[in-house]
């Protein structure tokens, strides 16, 4: 008997490597970029500017140095 | 800054030795010095850019048999690149790979400390497969940029590569950046190679692309590199020269 057409197969259907390609690099996906929250706090003077002189040596400003030392910390925290 | 890339898929044929020797042509041609390391056992990264016989190699440098200054050859042919290379045939570093390397894990990593203040920018080239040499040359890199085909087995192996570094990053304290895939051979007329493409550029990697061209293949059949290969006043097409530049303006940064 001669082979027949299917008819049901869609043919815009994802090729297997489209499917594996798509399943793999989504989890490779990139994470949203958050947008920040202001926050407020007070800190003495005096070691306010302790940091800032810190911060500077370091090229960073202040929010900066703030978000870096904290996310120092907690990597330091984790380990 | 000295920057060292790795090119590597454990999977065979998906284009790592001439990905790493056209990408080293090409820094070593916009006035970079370069060198490439010829860390595949059977040296077809040697053999593509060396013809005449040497008397040192990659395995005698790693085994302290001869300073490294010895060992690396300078490409006449190509301007300010060197090669450090591997004998395909007499060599040791199969032997060297099979039997001492499993002690000293961090060798590969120390002579590339060494040679960063003599070249701006260096280039592993490494055999198939995630053994101890492998393995060592991919602690040793600031870098690994994976060149893959678009097909399913280079899927597979990208998933299990990704997989497998983790595992390398951990056990060798290693902070290795893997962020940049190559996929090779591209033919935009066939839609596996588009679909898979898309799929690439929708991920965290950042995806460069690399056009089918016979011209790689005859520029190794005549030990030149692909840049400067010309054949009845034919070499590169337009586009595979195009792709060459953006990448290798894209990865040293």
């Amino acid at each position: 008997m001669a082979l027949k057409k299917n008819t049901t197969i869609e043919e815009n259907e994802d090729s297997v490597s489209a499917q594996k390609a798509k399943e793999l690099f989504k989890k490779t996906t990139k994470k949203k970029k958050e947008n920040k929250v202001l926050t407020t706090f007070s800190i003495e003077p005096s070691f306010k500017s302790e940091l800032e002189e810190m911060f500077a040596d370091m090229g960073l400003g202040w929010a900066a140095g703030i978000r870096f030392a904290l996310r120092e910390y907690i990597k330091k925290y984790r380990e | 800054m000295s920057k060292t890339i790795s090119f590597h898929l454990q999977k065979g044929g998906i284009g790592k030795t001439t990905i790493s020797g056209t990408l080293a042509c090409q820094s070593a041609l916009e006035g970079h010095t370069t060198l490439l390391i010829d860390v595949d056992p059977q040296g077809n990264a040697s053999s593509w850019f060396c013809k005449s016989e040497l008397k040192w190699e990659l395995a005698d440098v790693l085994q302290g048999f001869c300073f490294f200054t010895d060992a690396i050859v300078e490409i006449t042919k190509v301007p300010n690149l060197f090669l450090l290379p591997t004998f395909g045939i007499g060599g040791s570093l199969k032997k060297y790979a099979e039997t001492k390397i499993a002690d000293e894990p961090y060798v590969l990593q120390d002579l590339v400390h060494e040679l960063v203040t003599s070249f701006d920018r260096i280039i592993l080239d490494l055999s198939p497969g995630l053994g101890k040499l492998e393995r060592s040359a991919l602690i040793a890199s600031d870098e690994i940029i994976t060149p893959m085909t678009p097909e399913v087995f280079s899927l597979d192996g990208l998933e299990i590569f990704i997989d497998e570094l983790e595992k390398i990053r951990k056990n060798l304290r290693s902070s290795v950046r893997h962020e940049k895939i190559i996929i090779n051979s591209f033919d935009g007329r066939i839609r596996q190679h588009k679909e898979i493409y898309e799929a690439a550029m929708s991920g965290s990697f950042e995806v460069f692309k690399i056009p089918v061209d016979p011209a790689f293949r005859k520029s190794q059949e005549r030990n030149i590199a692909p840049q400067l290969f010309k054949y009845r006043g034919r070499g590169l097409k337009p586009n595979t020269l195009r792709a060459i530049e953006k990448i290798n303006d894209k990865i040293w940064r």
